[in-house]
Parts: C-alpha cells; sequence; structure tokens
C-alpha cells in the first residue's frame, strides 16, 4: 500500500492468467460448442436395448411386450456405433415412438395396481384382493391394428404369421399355460377365416405335410398362405415361452378380428357371428336375415357368371401368341394344320418346369363344381370342406350340421381313409367313387380331375408333390406325368431327365412302334448334340478367356452365383440319382417277383401232373408203367439217376469223390 | 297334473273394497294402458267389512260344499283342478289338508299368494313380471251364461252375489273368484328355481323329463288338450270382446292369456299399490279411542327431544360410508340399478371389431415420420421333401441319416424335419415341433435385426464383359508348328530350358538350359547350330543358363546369356561378312579383357575377362565352341532376365539382386566399360530400358521407379500393388509397361495415365515367369508356372483418350509342369505374329497362326 503512488494503476502480477477482453459466452459464440460424443449421426441414430430400457424405463419384460405389440424390432445399422460384438440396435425414432404410446401408461397402471392386489392377499384380506384382482385395469389394443398397418393390404400381406399362430394356438389345450379363453377365440377366428376364405375365392393351393396343412389363399391380390397342425396333441417343449407367444396371439387375434371384420361386411355378412354345431363353413357364410341372404345369393351368382365369362375368355390365351391356335381344337380341326398341334405341343413342352406351372393353366377353374362329395368321419373335415368348398364342390359329412346323408344318391365321391371299405357302405348307391383324401388335395392343386384309380381305399397312393415349385428346380417324376396326362399325353422319360439308365431300360417303356421312329430321330439328333458341344465348348472357351477380363468384384459376385448355381445343381443330380437307383430296383424288384410268380406256377403244375400221374397209376394200371414198375420202384430209380448225375458232375468238377478215389488208389499203389 | 294344486283364496274376498287412483292408472306404461280399457274402478266406496266378510265365507262355504258335490257327481277331468281348488280352500281353514301341504305353510305365512309370487325372482321385476301366470282364462260373463259348466255356474252365481252386494265397490270381475294363481308350476319344464337368464346363450330351457332339451318358443305345441281348448275359446272370446292380453312366459315358452284380474293385479303392482284388488289400502278409520279421554301419565307431558328433530347422524355416516363405496367402486351402480346382472361381471371392454381401413390411409400415411418399415421375410414355401408323401428320392438314406445327425440343426438341409412317407393320411401324426418352429419364428419377428438388403437380380452372364471375338482379331498363335529338340542330359533326363532369345532378324533362336549349355538354333529348320558349354568346369552340374538375350541391333551377331555369376559375351557368328566385321569391331576391347578405367566401386562388382576356353569339345559335330568372346564376373548371381540390352545394341544392363547398391550396372559392349547407376542399396527384382529415351525402369519391392539416366533423377514412380516382380516389358511404344509377378497378377501400366495400373489381370494359376509385347503385332503374352502361355491382343492407341484394347485370344497348354516349374520363358518372333516357349519340361516350341 505504502508504495503505491496515486493516479498510477496497478500493474497484475505475472502470475496472473493473460484474459482477453472476450467474456467466456463471446468466446463461445465465436468458437463454437465443443461437441459431445454421441450427439449425432449413427451413435445419435441406433442405441442399445439397454440404453433403450434406461430410457423408458421399463423392465425388459414390458420392453418385449410392448415391442411384439407394436411392431418394433430391432435394425441393423450401415455401421456398428457399438463396440460390442453382435449387440442389438433400435432406431432412436422407435424408440420415442415407443416412449409416446398410451399401452406404456397402462402397463404402469396395471403394475401399481397389482402391488395392490398384493398388498391385500399379504394382509390375508381375500375378499378384498378377490374383489381387487376383479377390477383389474384393462386395455385395448385396437389402435395398435391401424397404427401397424395402415392400410388393409399390409394387414393382409402380415397374416401367414398371425394366421400360422392362431391355427396352432387353436389346437392347444386351453389350460396351464394358455388360457381356455384365448384358445376359444382362436377357434373362433378359425373359423371366420376359413368362411372369408370361401368367400374371397377360396384356397388356391393345399398341401399335407408333416409339419401340419399348408394353404395358400389369394385374397384381394394378397397372397396368403398359412400352416394348420395336424389335429393332435401337440407337443409343448419346457424351453418354450409361452408369455412370448401368448402376446403375440393377442395381437394377432385384435388384427384378424378387424380383418375378418372387413372381410365379412365386404361380402354384406355380419360379423362377429357365432354359430353353433357343427354347422360347417357353409353355416357360417349363410346370412342369418334372409334379406341379407337374398342380397349375398345374388351377389355369388353374379361372380359366379363373370367368373365364367372370364373362363371363356381365358380358354383362348393359354397358349403363347407366337404359336397359331385357334380357340378348342373341335372347331377348327380342318383348319388347323398337324403342324399346329405340333408347334402348341413344343411350346408346352418348352415351358419352364420351374416357373410356376399353374401360371398357363385357368386358375378359376371350379374343379369339383357339380361335384358332391361326402367326407366319412375319420377323414379331417374342415379341410377337406374348405377345399371342396374353395373349388366349387358340394360337401357332406357324418354328423352334426350335414345337409346330405351318407345313402344319398347325389353323392359323387366318398371321401374314406380305412383300409378297407366297412360291410355297411354295400347299402349305399354305387355309383359313387371311393377315394382317399389324398386325390382332393392332388385335383386341387392340378387343377385337373385325376384319376381316380389310383387312389381307391387301401390302395399305395402315388406322392403327394408340393404344389410351389421346388427351390432347387427339381421336377419330380409324377408331376411331369400328370402334366402330360394334362396335356393328354403318356409321360415318356425323356433321355436328358433320365440319363444313361433311361437309354439302357427305358426302351421296354416305349412302345415298339414309337421306339423304330425315334430310333432314326434319336441318331440324327445325336449328330446334331455332337457338333452342338463342339460349339458350346468353343462358347465355353470364348467365355473363359472373356472372364480373364472381369474385374475383380465381378469375378467374385460371378463366382458366388455359380457356386449357387452349382449347389443347386448338385441337388437336383442328387435327386435324380436317387430316383433312379429306386426306379431299377422296382423294375428289378417286379422283374424277381414276375419270375417268382412263374416259377411257383410251373412247379405248381408240375407237382400236379405228378400227382394226377401218380393217383392215375395208381388207380389204372395197377401202378405200373409200360416197363413194368411200380410207382415206388419209378421213383427210386429217378432218384437213383439224379444222384448219379450229381456224382458225375461232382467228378468233373474235381470234387470230393475224386480226391478219395485218388487217396484210395495211392493205397493201393 | 300338476295344475290341480291351486290355492284356495276364498277367504280373502271379503277385502273387496279397493280404491285405485285415476292417476297412476294413467301413468302405467304400454300394458296398463291396456288394462284402462277396463272399467275403472269405482272409488273405495265404504264397505261394512264386518258384515261382508261374515257373508263371503259363508257363500264360499256354500259354494265349496256344492263344488265338491260336482266333481263328485261330475268328474270331468278338465275342470278338476278347480273344484279341488275350492275343495282345498275350505279345508284350508282347519289347516288340516294333506295334499298341498307346503303351499299351505306359505300361505300362513304371507297370507298372501302374490307376494309369494314374487319371491321367486327377488332380483328382477321384469323377470316377475313374466313369472305370473294364469293358465285359466278369466271366466267373462258372456262364456258363463252360454255354457251349462258346473264350474262356471258356481263362479257364476259367486258374481252375481258378489254384484248384489252393494258393499262391494270394487269392479267386481275383478275380484278374485277362482284362485289365485300358484307358484307351482305345471308346464313341463323342469330347471326348477333358477333365473332364466342363465339360459339365454342357447336355444333351449332345461330339460324334460325324457332328458331332451326342451327349445325356447317350442312349448306353444307341447300343451295338452285341456288347454287347447280354452285356448280355443279364449279365442272366441277375444274375438267377442278385444280385452286380450297376452304375455310370453318364457320358461314354458307359450303365450299366457291374463285375465283382467291379474292385468289390474300388475296395474296395482306398477302404480305401487296394494297388489290385491281385495285390499283396502285405506280402511276407515276407527276411532276405538279417541273418544276415550287419555290418562294423565308420568311421561305424557314430555317434551320431545331436540334430537328427534335434527338429521341423524348415525344416517349420514352410513351414506357417507355408501357413498365413499360408491366411488371406490366397491359398489356397482350398473348393478344397483340392475344393467349388469351381478357384481362379479365384468364391464365388457370396447373393443369390438368395426370399419377399421376406409381406404384413405394414403394421405396419412405421407404424414408419418418413423423410419421405414421393413418387413419381416416370408417364411418359405414348403418343397415336396416335407411332404407326407413324397417320392422315394426325397427320403433320407442311412448314412445321410447319420450325417445330419452329426451337423447343426441350422447346417441340416431340412432343419428340424426329416422327410419321412406315411402310406395314407391317416397314419400322419402331430408334428413334434410344431409349437418349437412357430416359436422360433416369433422370436425371430420380434429379435432379430433387420435390415434392408438389395437382392442382386441379375444374370451371371451379364457380368462376362463383351469383348470382340477373338477370330476377328487374327493374327496370334494358334498351332504347334516346331519343337526344338534339345538333347537330354547324361542322366537321360531333359534339361529345364530357362531362358529364350530370338535374333533381330528372326532367323536365330537361342535357348539356355539348366545343363549349362547355351544353343542356337535355326528358327526355320529347328537345326541346332551351336552349342556352348558356360559351366565352370567341364563335367560339373553346377551354372544353369538363366538368361540369354541377342543383341537387339540386326548387324551386330552378339549373344550374352548368364550363368550363376557370370556373364557371357557370344559371338554367334552367323552373320555376313560385312556384319561379321561389325561385330568384330564391337567386340573388339570386350575380346581383349575389357577396356579398363572402371571406378573402383565398380571394380569391387564386375571384374571383364577373357574366355578361357579350356579344351572343351563341341557337343556335336555342327556345334561349335567358338564364340565366346569375355566373361564378366559378378559378385552375386544374375538374376533370371536380368541381362538386358538398350536399343541400340551397344549398351546393356545386368542385375544381381543381391549385391547391393551394385545390383544394378550398366555397360558398354564397344568400350568394354561398366557403371553403377546408383549409390545406394536397393531392392531391385526386375530392370529395363526404355527403347528411345534415357529412362531406366526399376522394378523393387512394390515399386517400380524410372530413373532418367542423363539427369540422374527419378522421374515417376508406379504402384502396382503385387508382392515381387518377375518380368517386366515395355511396348514398342515406351508407354505402355506390363508387369509379370510371384503373385500370380499380370499388371498393365499406362505410363500417360496414372501411377496406378491400368488392369490387372490374375489368371494363372501359378506364378508369372515372363510377360512379353510383340515388336510388330498388337500381341501380349505371359507365361507361368501352371505351363500356360496366354496370348492377348493389345491394340494401342495414339489417341490419349481412347484406353489400350486387351482381348485375350488364345490360352496355349504350352508345357507341363516338372517341379514347380511351368513354362519358364516366351519370346515373340520380330517379324511374324509368331511365339517361342520353352519350359521346365525341356521342350522349346514355336507356335504360329495358321
Amino acid at each position: 500500500m505504502g508504495n503505491r503512488v496515486k493516479g498510477k494503476t496497478k500493474k497484475k502480477s505475472i502470475k496472473s492468467a493473460i484474459s482477453s477482453n472476450v467474456g467466456s459466452e463471446r468466446k463461445l459464440s465465436r468458437m463454437g460448442k465443443k461437441l459431445k460424443k454421441g450427439n449425432a449421426g449413427l451413435a445419435a441414430t441406433f442405441i442399445s436395448r439397454s440404453s433403450v430400457l434406461k430410457r423408458l424405463q421399463i423392465t425388459l419384460k414390458d420392453f418385449r411386450r410392448l415391442c411384439i405389440l407394436k411392431g418394433i424390432y430391432p435394425r441393423v445399422p450401415s455401421k456398428s456405433p457399438g463396440k460390442k460384438k453382435g449387440q442389438t440396435f433400435y432406431h432412436i425414432k422407435d424408440v420415442t415412438f415407443l416412449a409416446h404410446e398410451p399401452l406404456l401408461e397402462k402397463f404402469r397402471e396395471f403394475k401399481s395396481y397389482m402391488k395392490k392386489v398384493r398388498k391385500a392377499a399379504g394382509r390375508n384380506e381375500k375378499d378384498e384382493a378377490a374383489r381387487m384382482n376383479e377390477q383389474t385395469p384393462t386395455y385395448t389394443l385396437n389402435h395398435l391394428v391401424k397404427e401397424r398397418y395402415p392400410r388393409f393390404q399390409d394387414a393382409l400381406g402380415d397374416l401367414d404369421d398371425a394366421l400360422s399362430l392362431v391355427h396352432l394356438f387353436s389346437q392347444l389345450p386351453g389350460s396351464g399355460k394358455i388360457k381356455s379363453g384365448v384358445v376359444a377365440k382362436c377357434r373362433e377366428l378359425v373359423e371366420g377365416w376359413n368362411a372369408a376364405v370361401v368367400l374371397n375365392g377360396g384356397v388356391k393351393k393345399t398341401f399335407v405335410s408333416i409339419k401340419g396343412i399348408y394353404f395358400q389363399a389369394d385374397v384381394q391380390g394378397v397372397e396368403v398362405r398359412w400352416l394348420v397342425p395336424h389335429s393332435f396333441t401337440q407337443n409343448t417343449p419346457e424351453d418354450v415361452d409361452f408369455r412370448v407367444m401368448g402376446t403375440f396371439v393377442e395381437f394377432y387375434q385384435v388384427m384378424l378380428d378387424f380383418v375378418l371384420f372387413k372381410l365379412f361386411t365386404a361380402a354384406n355378412l355380419p360379423y362377429p357371428r357365432k354359430i353353433q354345431g357343427g354347422g360347417g363353413i357353409r353355416e357360417m357364410l349363410r346370412a342369418k336375415d334372409e334379406g341379407v341372404g337374398e342380397a349375398i345369393g345374388e351377389d355369388i351368382g353374379e361372380k359366379d357368371k363373370s367368373k365364367k365369362s372370364k373362363k371363356a375368355t381365358d380358354n383362348t390365351i393359354v397358349i403363347p401368341s407366337s404359336v397359331t391356335m385357334g380357340g378348342d381344337e373341335d372347331d377348327d380341326e380342318e383348319d388347323e394344320a398337324e403342324g399346329g398341334l405340333e408347334g402348341v405341343q413344343e411350346a408346352l413342352r418348352g415351358m419352364d418346369y420351374s416357373a410356376d406351372t399353374d401360371a398357363n393353366r385357368d386358375d378359376n377353374v371350379d374343379i369339383f363344381e357339380g361335384l358332391v362329395f361326402f367326407i366319412g368321419r375319420e377323414v379331417p373335415r374342415t379341410i377337406c370342406e374348405l377345399v371342396i368348398l374353395s373349388h366349387g364342390g358340394k360337401v357332406g359329412w357324418e354328423g352334426q350340421g350335414s345337409t346330405i346323408l351318407p345313402n344319398d344318391p347325389v353323392i359323387t365321391h366318398f371321401i374314406v381313409d380305412r383300409p378297407k371299405l366297412p360291410a355297411t357302405f354295400k347299402n349305399y348307391p354305387k355309383e359313387r367313387e371311393y377315394v382317399q383324401p389324398q386325390w382332393v388335395f392332388d385335383c386341387s392343386n392340378f387343377r385337373y380331375l385325376l384319376p381316380v384309380s389310383s387312389y381307391g381305399v387301401g390302395k399305395a397312393l402315388p406322392p403327394h408333390l408340393s404344389p410351389w415349385a421346388d427351390q432347387n428346380g427339381y421336377v419330380p417324376r409324377y408331376r411331369k406325368e400328370v402334366d402330360a396326362m394334362i396335356r393328354g399325353e403318356v409321360y415318356v422319360p425323356s433321355p436328358e431327365s433320365g440319363g444313361e439308365d433311361s437309354e439302357d431300360e427305358g426302351e421296354e417303356d416305349v412302345p415298339a412302334a414309337e421306339g423304330t421312329e425315334s430310333e432314326g430321330e434319336e441318331e440324327e439328333e445325336e449328330d446334331e448334340e455332337k457338333v452342338g458341344r463342339e460349339v458350346k465348348s468353343a462358347e465355353d472357351a470364348e467365355k473363359d478367356l472373356a472372364k480373364i477380363m472381369m474385374s475383380k468384384k465381378a469375378k467374385r459376385l460371378y463366382g458366388r452365383m455359380q457356386y449357387g448355381i452349382k449347389e443347386k445343381q448338385d441337388a437336383v443330380d442328387l435327386l435324380n440319382a436317387k430316383r433312379r437307383k429306386l426306379e431299377r430296383e422296382e423294375k428289378k424288384d417286379a422283374k424277381k417277383r414276375k419270375i417268382e410268380i412263374i416259377t411257383e406256377k410251373e412247379e405248381e403244375e408240375k407237382n400236379e401232373k405228378e400227382k394226377i400221374g401218380l393217383r392215375k397209376q395208381c388207380i389204372g394200371g395197377k401202378g405200373r408203367d409200360e416197363k413194368g414198375r411200380t410207382a415206388v420202384k419209378q421213383k427210386v430209380d429217378r432218384l437213383k439217376d439224379e444222384r448219379k448225375k450229381l456224382g458225375k458232375s461232382f467228378d468233373q468238377l474235381g470234387g470230393a469223390t475224386m480226391k478219395k478215389q485218388k487217396k484210395i488208389k495211392k493205397k493201393k499203389a | 297334473m300338476p295344475s290341480n294344486k291351486k290355492k284356495g283364496v276364498s277367504r280373502h274376498v271379503p277385502d273387496t273394497s279397493l280404491s285405485v287412483e285415476g292417476k297412476s292408472v294413467s301413468k302405467t306404461s304400454r300394458k296398463s294402458s291396456k288394462t284402462n280399457k277396463l272399467p275403472p274402478p269405482p272409488p273405495g266406496p265404504e264397505v261394512d267389512d264386518v258384515e261382508s266378510e261374515v257373508e263371503s265365507e259363508e257363500e264360499s262355504e256354500e259354494e265349496s260344499g256344492g263344488e265338491q258335490e260336482g266333481e263328485d257327481s261330475g268328474g270331468d277331468g278338465y275342470d278338476s283342478g278347480h273344484s279341488s281348488e275350492f275343495y282345498d280352500s275350505a279345508e284350508e281353514d282347519d289347516d288340516e289338508d294333506e295334499g298341498s301341504d307346503d303351499e299351505e305353510d306359505e300361505d300362513e305365512e304371507d297370507d298372501d299368494g302374490f307376494e309369494d309370487q314374487g319371491s321367486d325372482s327377488d332380483d328382477d321385476v321384469d323377470d316377475e313380471l313374466e313369472m305370473i301366470e294364469t293358465h285359466t282364462p278369466p271366466p267373462p260373463p258372456a262364456f258363463s251364461k252360454s255354457k251349462t259348466n258346473p264350474r262356471s255356474a258356481v263362479v257364476q252365481r259367486e258374481i252375481e252375489k258378489l254384484h248384489d252386494s252393494a258393499t262391494v265397490g270394487v269392479n267386481q270381475s275383478l275380484l278374485h273368484i277362482d284362485d289365485l294363481s300358484s307358484d307351482d308350476e305345471e308346464g313341463n319344464n323342469t330347471i326348477g328355481r333358477v333365473p332364466l337368464h342363465w339360459y339365454d346363450e342357447y336355444d333351449h330351457i332345461g330339460y324334460d323329463t325324457s332328458g331332451s332339451k326342451v327349445m325356447k318358443g317350442a312349448g306353444e305345441s307341447a300343451e295338452d288338450g285341456v288347454e287347447d281348448i280354452f285356448k280355443s275359446l279364449d279365442d272366441k272370446l277375444s274375438a267377442s270382446d278385444k280385452k286380450k292380453f297376452t304375455i310370453y312366459d318364457a320358461l314354458n315358452g307359450k303365450e299366457v292369456t291374463l285375465t283382467p284380474r291379474e292385468i289390474e293385479v300388475i296395474r296395482r303392482i306398477q302404480a305401487g299399490a296394494y297388489a290385491h284388488p281385495e285390499h283396502d289400502a285405506n280402511p276407515e278409520y276407527i276411532d276405538y279411542f279417541s273418544s276415550k279421554k287419555l290418562e294423565v301419565g308420568f311421561n305424557s307431558n314430555r317434551v320431545e327431544p331436540k334430537s328427534r328433530f335434527q338429521p341423524s347422524k348415525w344416517e349420514a355416516l352410513q351414506v357417507r360410508r355408501l357413498l365413499k363405496r360408491l366411488k371406490d367402486g366397491k359398489i356397482d351402480m350398473d348393478y344397483l340399478t340392475g344393467k349388469k346382472k351381478s357384481m362379479q361381471e365384468k364391464k365388457e371392454p370396447d373393443d369390438k371389431p368395426r370399419e377399421m381401413w376406409r381406404g384413405d390411409e394414403e394421405d396419412e400415411l405421407l404424414n408419418r415420420k418413423a423410419p421405414t418399415h421393413i418387413a419381416a421375410a416370408k417364411v418359405k414355401a414348403p418343397g415336396t421333401e416335407e411332404s407326407y408323401n413324397p417320392p422315394g428320392e426325397y427320403i433320407p438314406t442311412e448314412d445321410e441319416l447319420k450325417k445330419w445327425d452329426e451337423l447343426d440343426v441350422e447346417d441340416r438341409p431340412y432343419g428340424l424335419l426329416v422327410p419321412k412317407k406315411h402310406p395314407n393320411l391317416r397314419s400322419v401324426g402331430a408334428y413334434e415341433h410344431a409349437v418349437r418352429e412357430r416359436f422360433e419364428r416369433c422370436l425371430d419377428l420380434y429379435l432379430a435385426p433387420r435390415e434392408m438388403k438389395r437382392r442382386l437380380n441379375i444374370d451371371p452372364e451379364s457380368l462376362v464383359p463383351q469383348l470382340p471375338k477373338a477370330r476377328d482379331l487374327k493374327p496370334y498363335p494358334t498351332v504347334r508348328c516346331m519343337k526344338y529338340v534339345t538333347p537330354s542330359m547324361e542322366d537321360g533326363t531333359m534339361p529345364k530350358i530357362r531362358a529364350l532369345s530370338v535374333s533381330p532378324d528372326g532367323q536365330w533362336l537361342a535357348t539356355g538350359a539348366e545343363d549349362g549349355f547355351v544353343r542356337l538354333w535355326e528358327v526355320g529348320t529347328g537345326r541346332l547350330l551351336r552349342s556352348w558349354d558356360l559351366r565352370e568346369k567341364e563335367g560339373e552340374g553346377e551354372g544353369a543358363v538363366n538368361c540369354v538375350a541377342f543383341n537387339p541391333n540386326p548387324n551386330h551377331h552378339v549373344l550374352l546369356a548368364s550363368s550363376a555369376t557370370n556373364c557371357y559375351v557370344i559371338s554367334t557368328g552367323v552373320g555376313n561378312a560385312e556384319d561379321s566385321e561389325l561385330t568384330a569391331a564391337l567386340l573388339s576391347i570386350a575380346s581383349s579383357g575389357g577396356g579398363g578405367g572402371l571406378s573402383e566401386k565398380v571394380k569391387k562388382a564386375v571384374k571383364w575377362e577373357k574366355f578361357n576356353r579350356g579344351g572343351r569339345k563341341p557337343l556335336s559335330k555342327h556345334a561349335t565352341v567358338e564364340g565366346v568372346v569375355a566373361k564378366l564376373s559378378f559378385n552375386g548371381t544374375i538374376a533370371a532376365e536380368g541381362v538386358k540390352w538398350h536399343e541400340k545394341g551397344d549398351y546393356f544392363l545386368t542385375l544381381t539382386p543381391s549385391t547391393g547398391a551394385s545390383c544394378v550396372l550398366i555397360h558398354q559392349l564397344s568400350k568394354g566399360n561398366s557403371q553403377q547407376p546408383f549409390g545406394k542399396k536397393r531392392e531391385v527384382s526386375a530392370v529395363e530400358f526404355h527403347g528411345s529415351k534415357p529412362f531406366l525402369f526399376v522394378a523393387g519391392g512394390n515399386v517400380v521407379r524410372i530413373y532418367h539416366l542423363v539427369k540422374q533423377t527419378m522421374v515417376k514412380k508406379l504402384y502396382p500393388n503385387c508382392k515381387y516382380v518377375t518380368s517386366m516389358n515395355l511396348h514398342s511404344t515406351g508407354d505402355h509397361l506390363i508387369l509379370g509377378t510371384l503373385d500370380r497378377k499380370t499388371i498393365w501400366f499406362d505410363l500417360d495415365l496414372s501411377d496406378r495400373p491400368y488392369k490387372t489381370m490374375k489368371y494363372h494359376e501359378k506364378a508369372i515367369r515372363g510377360v512379353r509385347f510383340s515388336r510388330k503385332y498388337p500381341l501380349m503374352a505371359s507365361c507361368a508356372d501352371d505351363g500356360n502361355v496366354n496370348v492377348f491382343h493389345s491394340t494401342v492407341y495414339d489417341d490419349l483418350m481412347r484406353n489400350p484394347l486387351i482381348v485375350p485370344v488364345k490360352v496355349i497348354r504350352a508345357h507341363h509342369q516338372v517341379g514347380r516349374l511351368g513354362a519358364t520363358a516366351i519370346a515373340w518372333h520380330p517379324k511374324l505374329p509368331w511365339i517361342f516357349t520353352a519350359g521346365a519340361d525341356g521342350a522349346t516350341i514355336l507356335w504360329q497362326d495358321i
């Protein structure tokens, strides 16, 4: 203080920081704020599940339920923002979407309410607890349906899983882990859906697999495929979490309800509706009010008409336009040269199997139109009913609700799944066919009434094929046979598909007349093939050369593609090889059986002849032949001769007797 | 028939006085409005009750007696009910009846049949209404007059009597004259006293005695004959006076016609009055005591306490409690008001399906801000292998099954499924894994991270580039034309040919072999003209020739050959006289042991010597040992392709990779001199002169460096991105460079374009040994250890904008592999589209373009 001179400013110490005139705020505005990590970019848009839980402040269980109900799923970020491997990330917007969900509040409410209930129960206030338990807050999922499926088409597109799960649940026992109400509701939905399918053009494809029965329907232009498990008690593994499935079912039930409502109301039918007793799908579709019913009847009639007219137009466009063919063959027989027909057949042959084979057939053919089916009680009814109704047939069944009785003469096909027809069936009219259920499915898949003969009661069935083309492009033999049958031809295994064996064995199958013609052709073809092969190899060589110039990326991609193609081809080759082997074995077996049968017959005949002869000898001529021997003597002589012969042959072969003789000789010597 | 047990109520008859307010009648609903048609009951008159009671009792007794007689005598089936009724009623007073004990008891308790009936369903008024039933139609006067029925006669009499008695002020027809209806059922239903709404959801109500369902609404037909008759009578009545009033008996499912009396009863109940018309609601006040003077007692004059005039606290408490319970939802108003049938019943949530999609969703979709929805992938369509009856080829063999067992479920071809053949549909059982598979699908739906992946849907053949056809790019060598047969070694094996060179006029071919010989062949005839043994000592296997190079100057017939650490200058001696002179002039200094004047550094690296023939003999009579002029010996081994001529034919390069800074040396043949261009140690694997400019290309490490020899600077660096350059060749224009590498790459550099490769190709299966441009034709070739020689068409354009055209035209499978080596060297014919190849199999072949 003392040193300080008045008027002079005090100098700051050297140690004090040199501060600029700029304040901290201005500094910030000039420099910009320091960016914190994780506030922008990928790190901000994708967050891990644990941080989602933190943000939403819910338990994992609730989060899981919410995700299932809201249809929120983790996403794969373009570059993983986390350090851990295999971490899952949710989009930040999805998370905020969850955060604003009213259900979240409901969950919390429920949780706190249940705490109260538990408290009451803990105090041993049983009545109070029971009363409170009944008053637990409930929630609805209606708003979620619209939210998840803004358009009806979206909902239809997501039906596959919903239907499969609901069908499964409808067959689970309604006790223990699953509430009976859920199962009952599922059953109701299943009934409703079956009816809705029939309303909307019916089932297009059916496939009985080991896993259950697959159906495919085309509902308003959306393909829906679902799996109906076989109706037996399902095995419920211990480690399957039914809470997860239950949550899915909870939502799917609501969603299906709305979908069915839409489908039913579009057809002027009331929904929901309860049908008591085994009324079947028809009953479901019958309107309660007669007025409504009439309207529907008219509608259906109109639909049918339009369908038919469509058919008529479609018939003419079956064959590609490159081939000249005018409508039905019957009408234009004279105009059409044979060449035209050949062309058609060629065109048909050329069609790719792996591509949807049904595409060239009329999709709307009601193959069962005019047929009346009766379903035996051992056959799964709803499945058959659904298929038959979808294709225009009429159905009756044993039991409640059927409009047709088993002895009705109207019935054309009786579906039976028994080893043989029971005796009581003899009283029924004889005009009907008895078929196994597979006939119905195969007919509907091929859109063609297959001959009933191979599907008769107790017969070994032809293979049941998937209506969807195999992924590797393999076409089973039966499909080829049926396709040929549909074209009105007889299937002859082609040398390409048959390979070597068909050349050596296939000759027997080919009728002789055709064989002579085809041989010459084959030779020509072979020559052509040789030339073709050379050309092909040259082309291949050229391609191999061109591959040198491919970029690394393209080369890798090409390699991967070729790998995939090769794998498929390998699978097809394996199947072909196995098939050929089986066919060969079958043929051998058949031949063996033939030979055995023949030899057996011969032996029998021989024996019989001998017997007759013996008897004759015994009866007439007092059992003596022309040499005067008795029958017994004859036999003895014959046996002696045989032994001699055997001995000779044995000696010739240098058998044991020879050795003995030699030994004897040696001894003698 | 149970209907016999009707209750006698004759003793109620005396209570005939009745008063009904007109208001209440008018207030009643539709049903009661019908009753309005009835003659309104006269306002309650004053009745001498005592008298009337006595009278009526007498009457009833009389009647009952008469009835008894009638019944006995007549014994009619249909009206036996009524008779017994009367009989019962007569006995009722005595309390001795045996047939209907219970009812009498009830009567004693309640003294009123209606109340009794009401107890059927306390909880519901509507039910009560439905439950009221009497199967007997009213006996209106018209009927009673027309028919001479004993019962009706009695009734008629009774009514008349009632009419006569002036004391009765009520409409006589309303007074009950026969019976009050019984609560006992006469229907065939056996459900007992259970609430009817239990059966709301069914088509039937209970079961009859035979155990079959009693259908709703089917009761009509089940009525017996008696009722039919009554019904027909009813119809008649209703035709006559339209007072018919029917209600539906839900229990028995039939229409019941109400008698006027019953209607009156209902009306009264609705109005809140006493049910029985007989009941006198306002009996005459009999002042028994007013006439007498009350005695003045102890408390007679007491003042009422205040509390009696104040609202009750206790009641207030009760009300509060009720309110609280109401608030808490412990009492349900819906239940109290009858909307709900029980407290337990839950309120149905309002989630009935409704129209949800109206088709106007597109706009709404636009407003959504959520990230794009990625729909879950659909389950693949099942193949035939899943069929319950697949073709035989799908069924796995035992080997396959074993193999599958060892695999993880995911790796198996069909997952958990094992294809199996079922002979028919009935033999198919439940699928073991149905629940598990569905569960796993569920897990996938909500747990699996989703990602949009663009599926590449292209034809693989479209990836193969479309190149000009090879046949349009002729000429190029295609056919094997000539084989230069190298004599086999002493042990009978063919020596590997390591090096190859063609003379600039295309007449001579020099090969260097593993056996240490350099051979000179006539190209056209395949004749072995000369051969030089370059081994250090005769007969020793050391010293394979790994490089031969003809002098590019057509006038100089000089060949360079290297073997191990030595490089030899060979005068081929095949030129004409003039050329021989020129060659001799060129080699004059070299043949005398070098020109000297080498720097100190270079002296350490290389030594020029005269070649000592050492008495070697020619291999054949045509061969010669003449011609080797000079020898340069180095510190290290000379690399393959380690000797390169400059275009002018005076300078040449040698490369000895292991010798550090002196690895690359430039020699001048005419002066017998050597120079060392680099001062630093460096890694070098290939060298090349530029044809027209003073450039030197040096490949080493990962880089190709281009040096300017005059300026002594590095001009450019190229980055081939390869491991080890084995061979380098410059295009005759000097603008393009190709490299062959150990990692099988052929790298093309367009020097004008970039320091990165223009094209890197990888087509050989093994390391590349040589790459060469043809001098005259747009051709390029490479040879590799896999024994193949690939020939490319390679047009180079002067136009800087056009890229060189490289088209593979031919793969020559020239040699087979011996050890690790295949095709070791190639050389283009300088004037024709021919190529010479040499291989480890000892063959030297000329390929022509025939």
